[in-house]
């Protein structure tokens, strides 16, 4: 570039670009999973209490989620490394390791929905609280809360609402993500 | 502020930006920081190793599932040399908007 047709304005441009790009990597990152698991609570419990898809369907559609997942996961740390990925990596390696024995200890015991789907979803809340600490994201932190608090709230005054009130945490968690995901490609 | 040589060509500015945003403990792959600045392989790796050269960044090759792949890391002195070169531009930016006749003149 010559001295004549160097501008300032235009590099500090380029280099706020560049710099904006970057960090919005682990923001993309989360926001694809909170879209998918949104898409997936929704499609559950709103399928689910609607009578659309029957129980059966429910494993497979989590072990799908947990493949996407995974696949995700692993694809950003072959691109990057960093200290906030090996912390996420670490909560939600520890949550499948709390989630299987809860699993096991339930299905020992008989034990079904919607106590089930209440652990479950305490685990996560709890995982969603520690990976917003980890890397820094309030708005998962807050997130984390509001699904231990309706998960709380609806299982104990209004079970029978328990199901379409997931749902529409998921409907939430789902506009969250494609707002992340969406509004950084822009 | 110091106006840096080094960075100033445009190119290096995008791959010390990007660096920055990941901050100096994280490291891209060669391919995704290719990838993620729309350069050619031989055009990133000839400015990396003048950044390497001058001590801004670290490059760390190795294997990863049997796969060459080389990391890229930001250092404190590339951090700083940055910071000080972004704030000579908001410098010249803002001379080229207010020149001085006018400041001494407000």
């Amino acid at each position: 570039m010559s001295t004549q047709e160097f501008l300032p304005e235009d590099a500090l441009r380029a280099a706020r670009h560049a710099r904006s790009k970057a960090r919005g990597v682990l923001g993309r990152f989360v926001g694809q999973l909170l879209a998918l698991w949104g898409a997936i609570y929704l499609v559950m419990y709103g399928g689910g209490a609607l009578g659309w898809l029957p129980p059966w369907a429910w494993a497979p559609i989590d072990l799908a989620g947990f493949a996407i997942s995974f696949g995700l996961g692993a694809r950003i740390g072959e691109a990057f490394r960093m200290t906030e990925g090996r912390r996420l990596r670490r909560i939600w390696a520890w949550f499948g390791v709390v989630m299987a024995l809860a699993a096991f200890a339930f299905a020992f015991h008989g034990v079904e929905d919607p106590l089930f789907s209440f652990s479950v979803n305490l685990l996560v809340a709890y995982a969603l609280v520690q990976s917003g600490e980890a890397i820094q994201r309030p708005g998962l932190v807050r997130g984390g809360l509001l699904l231990a608090l309706v998960n709380s709230a609806f299982l104990a005054f209004w079970p029978g609402a328990y199901a379409p009130a997931l749902a529409g945490m998921g409907l939430l968690a789902l506009a969250a993500g494609l707002r992340q995901v969406v509004g950084r490609a822009l | 502020m110091r106006f840096d040589e080094l960075i100033h060509q445009p190119t290096r500015l995008k791959i010390m930006a990007y660096l920055t945003g990941l901050g100096t403990d994280a490291q891209v792959e060669f391919g995704t920081l290719l990838r993620e600045l729309d350069l050619t392989e031989g055009n990133l790796s000839r400015h990396l190793s003048k950044l390497e050269e001058a001590g801004y960044v670290t490059i760390e090759k190795g294997y990863e599932k049997k796969r060459p792949r080389t990391w890229i890391r930001l250092t404190g002195l590339g951090r700083d040399a940055l910071q000080h070169h972004l704030a000579a531009l908001e410098e010249l930016a803002r001379q080229a908007r207010y020149p001085a006749g006018e400041r001494e003149g407000s």
